[in-house]
């Protein structure tokens, strides 16, 4: 059999909106809004570049709930170019496109796709690959749907294409899980998987890899983002190459200020680091959150409006930073302890320690549920706002108190 | 902790400022001071003293920062500490003339407070205590912020809450949708981008339409072409048959032509042409050939009329070169006689100077580097004679020099043996005089025996004599501290047991009100009988199932199933308020719990103190003492340890007396002895040091004198050494130039013995000589070469004269010039000659050309005649002319039948005649016409289906690549990002103020009634009983105070006081903190900066009173600048205040 290359990729959501830009004025917004189709094509140039034998896509090619028509045209005419350059693809349907209105009757012209009902095989036998896959029927699949693949074909290179949560990562939904020894016992040479958008490689004999996603769309999707080049010779694998290939990168950026004593320290800490990280994701449009955590006697100045812009404010001059954006500024610091000091503010500290720490259900009045009723509709549903009007105020309040800590700290 | 005896160095105003404060419990320190003498910056150096000093602080105006420090005695659980506070960075606190106090201890000896506290609770002035009144007034009331003002001037806490709230209600009013608040306006943002999203999305009906839309226009584009193909065709058809009509009928003319003429001779297309240029090339040579002849016959008459004489064109290179030898010839004849005067004149001179030289014509000039060098040797000899005659100068005075030195070291005194006597001197100076020393230790010795018998009767209550008390063993700072540590810890313990207690009981009445008007409000059965019923109730069925069932059982057993159905449906009914009473006596269960856990605490608190108390009490038995409290185990452990310090300084004072007195004597003995006088009483010491010093001064002068000398002699020696070396060289050099000199005057041909001068003399004539005799040799050879040039000019002109006799007599230079003229003319006659013979060759060439070419024109015509079959030329253009219609009919019809197969679309002569035959050309005009018209018709639908079918397959593009679903999309994401971040912000802020909020009424509400209490006695006591104190009262607000009349019933909001007794109130408030803090912690020193400058005479007394109540726990500095205070203080009982004046 001939040595051959193909790539494989998950996961691409199209036209997802990036979140958590909007609130930097100076954000790339064309950038943003066209980030999902400008890696798809991305990794299409890739697999015409490095002349691949086959494209894997497993699952997830739009959003659930996306409903614009268009999306499809846009991948339809990428995977055109795929068919010019004799480059078959083979894909199946994820939970999201599964769930998706508009995408389930969608065609798609230049994309094998894998049926529903029950797992099949498609064979390519100038290349002696099988190829097995099943897409997902319904947006809910509770099975392991492993278990129903075929038997993989003697003196052929056997891929499973599976959309899975494996064995369940806490940041995705838990759909037709499966385990690695369950996978391995299949005996095929490589699973492509997808669903989980952090990369992973579950296994190398056989090779189990999660690709990712092409583009990482919010704060929790960070680091750099693409698809698997595979290398097979001989019939083995002999190398699974990560290829980036997204547009703008998105990071944490964590800065301890334990200790520091005043702000002009905390902000050199904050330089440095706003540094380091522009470094790292050379030469692509970094979106970052920065969180500042650790006791220090600048908490209260930092607590004060305007953070945002004071950080803004130190990058200026620093290399590369028209490249830089901020998601967000998450204040985690905390003044030195001041309910232990034996005046008044101290008690005061104490006795809103003490209600922080189990907040009367009535603390908030009929504010919340007077607000609820208008914005329900238009909040996430994850919104402390949902939360605290069923009742639960834990986080909420823990806001508050550190709000009246700095607040208090600061009128000292 | 207190303080005594502050003193400023060099700090602000002031260089040394000392404020003896008194630090015993019950006394209020009073400082009076007129305005500007610096008040503040006593308050501010307190401050500084116990938090360090600012380092931008401005107090360094006038002396800078340099020794800036500030000292001060800290009084802390009964000892004393000198303390000095530096200006710099790090730890800057220390024992005075000790180490560093480390952090942790100054933290301890501040209590744990910080700068802030001691700000805001330990300090007071005029401005504070006005604006602490007007907090009091807004605040309505409000116990937890008055309670919370009073604590350190945290009144802004109400504006805190205010600005919690407005920040709210600037995001966005739950009530009132305002679109230029945030939270309203992102609302609207989101709604507006998802209504654009569902608008701008395609859909597949969309998409279905657009491919729809795109097969139509494809189709009827399609139909439409096609028609017009279709008619184009047609209109091509007849324009085709249209075309050919002319063409056919020129084809039969062309036939009937040929046909007519069918005997004319068949010419090719170039014979009349070439007929037509034989006849003309005919004409044209015999023209030429008669011209020919014409030109021959004239160039012959011309030539034989010219001539030239060639001899002279044979010399011709001989003449040419004459002008040149002619100008030399010229210009010798002319410089000749100039030359040959100089020549003389230079033959003169020469012979002149080799008079003066004394030489004759046979001397030969010396060589010229000879000259050179002799002329160098003689600039050289009176800088060798001078150099010699200095160098011998030199030697002498070095000889007299060292003679000199020689004869002084000679002439000093030998050495005196003065070595141990400085070594002994020195030692019996240092540590000063003496005598000094011996007096300052007498001194020491008694003023250390002053200082034990005043400690030793200022240790109180001591059962133990002196050297009995020096064998106790005080308890370490750290063991002390922690043993009263440990008493602080467990008596706090015990006190926040005993609240903690307290509020356990409290929340258990409260949840227990809760729960009972729960289970009243909602009737609810109690929580055990709806089991109970159903008991029962099985009770029941299980005896009507038994062997003996009773009849009334049935009747009990109705009644037990509807009591426990009805039990049950209450319970669902108000499964809500099951619920939460459920939850209350969980909370009841857990508050009991902890309740217990509460006494617990305090019972373990309890045995606590107790252990502590013992503690301290074995440490005073160890120490020799009796106290059996802290402050008086403090004080008999200070005046114990000042006593013991005193005793051992007084026999360190005694011993080091011993100590000198006994070194003194030693040395005094050892410095006789080496002076070899007799020892002086002790007395005397003085003036045996004198002597010793003025021996020991002599000596060294001595020895330091010898050593200048011996230096110098080493040195002039050395000098005159070089000396003698120098004048050595000089003497040489002068001897060999003199021997140089003998042989360069052999060379000159001079004479042996010549004085220099003259030598330098001759010397120039020689060189003179030599530059005139140059002279002559060159114009001699100018005149031989003058003459040689006249003579080759006359030789020339002499051999040319054979070419004509004529010129033999004429001077060279004339005759040259006229053999040139001649050679001119004659060269321009023979080319004249030369012209003429060409003409005549080219004229001959001409004639022979033009009869041949005559000639074979003829034999052309001849040829051609024959071909047309002619014999003359006019019969021969005859047939030329039938055979040219031939000719012309052949080419149309050929045109005719090429044109018909371009126009003809491909079809025969034969078809094409058929079909013309078959309309007319008017008909077929007409037809196109018409199919003409229609075209442009047909031409704008094709267009506009084109355009149409552009446009949906570009719409179609578009929907495939356009963003304008993803912008909406990114725009709702947006908007819900700001409206997520805005409600969030603003539920924070809710959130904060509500906590806020209960935190404060929490307070209100725990606030302890003995706290309330004091702040209405002290607020009677500062305002003389005119307000009788204050009351607590609920109102909607929460809990609010009052102050009450001196009724003690009338009641007076804070916001209806005067300014005055709102003033005085917050200070009764600040008080009453300043106790509650005491009762917590190690309080710091109290500061009222002119406080009571606003309040009568009696107020200011009775304010007096209350500080020096406060004082028993916190010691009160008072600053003022009312000397008249002074006097009011005698209203106070005796000792309570110290008075201090200062500034005059």
């Amino acid at each position: 059999m001939p040595d051959f290359r193909f790539l494989h990729a998950a996961d691409l959501h199209l036209d997802s909106p990036l979140r958590g830009l909007e609130a930097d004025v100076s954000a790339p917004v064309e950038m943003i809004r066209g980030a999902t189709r400008v890696a798809l094509g991305h990794m299409v140039d890739l697999a015409i570049e490095e002349k691949v034998a086959f494209v894997l896509i497993a699952g997830d090619i739009y959003d659930g709930d996306w409903l614009d028509f268009g999306t499809g045209l846009f991948f339809s005419n990428q995977m055109r170019r795929l068919t010019h350059a004799e480059i078959p693809v083979f894909a199946i349907r994820g939970n999201h496109d599964a769930a998706n209105r508009m995408t389930r009757s969608l065609r798609m012209p230049h994309v094998t796709v894998f049926e529903h009902n029950h797992a099949h095989t498609h064979r390519l036998d100038s290349l002696g690959v099988a190829i097995h896959g099943q897409s997902f029927a319904d947006q809910a699949v509770p099975d392991d749907l492993s278990k129903d693949y075929p038997r993989p074909i003697d003196g052929m290179f056997n891929i499973g294409l599976l959309h899975t949560s494996a064995e369940g990562y806490a940041a995705h939904a838990r759909y037709a899980p499966c385990d690695i020894q369950g996978l391995k016992s299949r005996g095929y040479d490589y699973w492509a998987l997808g669903h989980v958008h952090e990369r992973q490689e579950l296994s190398q004999d056989p090779w189990i890899v999660f690709p990712g996603n092409l583009q990482g769309r919010h704060i929790g999707e960070t680091g750099p983002k693409g698809a698997s080049l595979v290398t097979v010779a001989g019939n083995r694998v002999q190398s699974v190459e990560h290829r980036v290939l997204d547009v703008l990168r998105w990071t944490h950026i964590d800065v301890d200020l334990d200790g520091v004593p005043d702000e002009a320290e905390a902000m050199i800490r904050v330089q440095y680091a706003l540094e380091s990280a522009l470094r790292d994701a050379e030469p692509r449009p970094l979106a970052a959150r920065v969180t500042l955590s650790g006791i220090t006697t600048a908490h209260a100045v930092l607590a004060a409006d305007g953070l945002r812009d004071k950080i803004l404010n130190e990058t200026h001059g620093i290399p590369g930073e028209h490249r830089l954006w901020l998601e967000a500024v998450k204040l985690r610091t905390r003044p030195p302890v001041l309910s232990a000091r034996p005046d008044n503010l101290g008690r005061l500290l104490t006795e809103i320690d003490a209600i922080a720490a189990a907040p009367p259900s009535d603390l908030l009045g009929d504010w919340l549920s007077v607000l609820h009723a208008k914005l329900s509709e238009a909040l996430p549903k994850d919104h402390p706002l949902q939360t605290a009007v069923t009742g639960d105020l834990t986080a909420i309040v823990e806001q508050a108190r550190r709000r009246l800590e700095a607040a208090l700290a600061d009128h000292t | 902790m207190r303080l005594a005896n502050v003193r400023l160095e060099r700090y602000g105003p002031f260089e040394a400022l000392d404020l003896p404060l008194d630090p015993t419990p019950g006394r209020v320190n009073l400082i009076v001071a007129p305005n500007g003498y610096g008040k503040s910056v006593i308050r501010r150096a307190i401050g500084e003293f116990l938090f360090g000093i600012e380092a931008r602080t401005p107090m360094t105006f006038r002396f800078g920062t340099e020794k800036m420090r500030i000292l001060a005695d800290v009084v802390q659980d009964g000892s004393v500490r000198s303390l000095v506070r530096r200006k710099g960075n790090g730890n800057t606190l220390a024992v005075l003339n000790g180490a560093d106090v480390s952090p942790e201890d100054a933290h301890r000896m501040l209590g744990g407070a910080d700068e802030t506290v001691f700000r805001e609770l330990f300090g007071l002035d005029t401005a504070l205590l006005r604006s602490g009144g007007k907090e009091l007034i807004r605040s309505q009331g409000r116990l937890g912020q008055v309670l919370f003002a009073a604590g350190g001037g945290m009144g802004r806490v109400r504006d805190l809450l205010t600005e919690l709230e407005r920040k709210r209600d600037d995001l966005g009013r739950a009530t009132a949708r305002h679109r230029s608040r945030p939270i309203w306006n992102a609302l609207s943002e989101w709604e507006q981008a998802a209504s654009d999203l569902r608008r701008v999305a395609l859909r597949p009906d969309a998409w279905g339409l657009l491919e729809r839309q795109a097969a139509d226009s494809a189709k009827h584009l399609t139909a439409l072409l096609e028609e017009q193909t279709a008619a184009v065709a047609e209109r091509d058809r007849l324009r085709t048959i249209g075309a050919s009509r002319p063409w056919l009928d020129k084809l039969r003319a062309a036939e009937r032509v040929r046909i007519e003429a069918g005997d004319a001779p068949e010419l090719d297309d170039t014979f009349e042409r070439r007929w037509r240029d034989a006849l003309e090339a005919g004409a044209t040579s015999s023209s030429l050939a008669l011209a020919a002849e014409a030109d021959l016959l004239a160039a012959g008459e011309a030539r034989s009329t010219l001539s030239f004489d060639p001899a002279w064109l044979a010399v011709e290179a001989e003449i040419d070169a004459l002008p040149a030898l002619r100008g030399r010839a010229q210009g010798a004849e002319t410089d000749l006689p100039a030359v040959e005067r100089t020549l003389a004149e230079e033959r003169a001179r020469a012979s002149a100077l080799r008079r003066e030289l004394g030489w004759d014509e046979a001397v030969a000039l010396p060589p010229a580097p000879i000259v050179k060098d002799a002329q160098s040797r003689l600039q050289q000899h009176p800088k060798l004679a001078a150099e010699a005659a200095t160098a011998e100068l030199r030697v002498a005075d070095a000889e007299r020099a060292l003679a000199a030195t020689l004869a002084e070291m000679a002439a000093l005194p030998p050495e005196a043996d003065v070595a141990t006597i400085p070594d002994i001197a020195r030692l019996l100076h240092a540590g000063g005089d003496p005598a000094a020393r011996l007096e300052a230790g007498r001194q020491a010795v008694r003023k250390a025996e002053t200082a034990l018998q005043a400690a030793l009767a200022a240790i109180p209550d001591c059962p133990l004599p002196e050297t009995a008390l020096r064998t106790t063993a005080a308890p370490s700072d750290a063991a002390m501290d922690a043993a009263e540590a440990a008493l602080g810890r467990a008596e706090a313990a015990l006190a926040q047991a005993g609240r903690d207690l307290a509020k356990q009981t409290a929340a258990i009445t409260a949840e227990t009100a809760k729960l009972a008007a729960l289970e009243r409000t909602a009737k609810l059965p109690p929580p055990d009988a709806l089991a109970a019923a159903r008991s029962h109730r099985d009770a029941v069925w299980l005896a009507i199932c038994g062997p003996a069932p009773d009849p009334l059982e049935a009747v009990a057993l109705d009644r037990a199933m509807r009591e426990a159905d009805r039990i049950a449906d209450a319970l669902i009914e108000h499964g809500q308020e099951v619920a939460q009473a459920a939850a209350l006596r969980g909370r009841l269960a857990v508050l009991e719990a902890e309740r217990a856990a509460a006494e617990d605490s305090v019972g373990q608190a309890t045995d606590g103190v107790t252990d502590a108390r013992d503690a301290l009490s074995r440490i005073a038995h160890a120490a020799g003492g009796n106290a059996s409290d802290v402050p008086a185990l403090r004080a008999f452990l200070r005046a114990r340890a000042v006593a013991v310090a005193r005793h051992t300084e007084r026999d360190t004072a005694t011993t080091e007396l011993a100590d000198v007195t006994a070194h003194l004597t030693g040395l005094s003995r050892q410095l006789a002895a080496a002076m070899a006088v007799e020892l002086p009483d002790i007395s005397g010491l003085g003036v045996l040091l004198a002597e010793a010093d003025r021996r020991t001064d002599a000596a060294r002068n001595l020895t330091a004198r010898r050593k200048t000398l011996s230096d110098h002699a080493a040195t002039q020696r050395t000098v005159l050494a070089s000396a003698a070396t120098a004048a050595s060289k000089a003497d040489r050099t002068l001897a060999d130039w003199t021997a140089q000199w003998a042989t360069a005057m052999a060379a000159l041909s001079r004479p042996e013995n010549e004085a220099q001068a003259a030598t330098s003399e001759a010397l120039a004539l020689v060189e003179e000589l030599r530059a005139t005799e140059l002279k002559c040799e060159d114009a001699h050879r100018r005149i031989a070469d003058m003459r040689a040039a006249i003579a080759l000019l006359t030789a020339k002109v002499a051999g040319l004269a054979a070419l004509s006799a004529d010129w033999a007599a004429m001077p060279p230079i004339e005759a040259a010039d006229a053999f040139q003229r001649r050679l001119q003319a004659e060269r321009q006659q023979a080319a004249r000659c030369a012209d003429a013979d060409k003409r005549v060759a080219s004229a001959t060439e001409k004639l022979t050309t033009s009869r041949a070419a005559s000639e074979a024109a003829g034999r052309t015509l001849a040829g051609l005649r024959a071909a047309l079959r002619a014999d003359t030329d006019e019969a021969a253009e005859l047939q030329l002319q039938r055979a040219r219609s031939v000719l012309a009919a052949g080419r149309d019809a050929a045109e005719a039948r090429r044109e018909l197969a371009v126009q003809g679309g491909g079809l025969s002569v034969e078809v094409l005649t058929e079909r013309c035959a078959e309309t007319t050309a008017e008909a077929d005009a007409a037809r196109v016409a018409a199919i003409d018209a229609g075209h442009a018709e047909r031409a704008a639908s094709i267009e506009a289906a084109r355009e149409a079918s552009i446009a949906a397959a570009t719409a179609m593009e578009q929907a495939g690549t356009g963003h304008q679903a993803a912008e909406a999309a990114q725009r709702r994401e947006a908007a819900q990002a700001v409206l997520s971040r805005t409600v969030e912000e603003a539920l924070v802020l809710h959130a904060t103020h509500a906590l806020l909020q209960a935190a404060l009424d929490r307070q209100a509400t725990g606030a302890d009634q003995p706290l309330l209490a004091r702040i209405g006695a002290v607020f009677r006591t500062i305002t003389g009983g005119v307000q009788a104190g204050v009351k607590i009262e609920d109102t909607k607000d929460g809990q609010t105070m009052v102050a009450l009349e001196a009724d003690g019933v009338t009641r007076k909001a804070l916001d209806q006081l005067s300014e005055g007794t709102s003033d005085q109130l917050y200070l009764a408030l600040r008080i009453a903190a300043l106790e509650d803090y005491a009762a917590a912690t190690t309080p710091l020193p109290f500061i009222a900066d002119d406080v009571l400058q606003t309040f009568d005479d009696p107020r200011t007394t009775a304010t007096l009173e209350a500080l020096v109540a406060l004082s028993d726990r916190v010691q009160v500095i008072a600053l003022t600048h009312h000397a008249h205070l002074g006097g009011l203080v005698d209203r106070l009982p005796a000792g309570s205040v110290h008075v201090m004046r200062l500034g005059g």
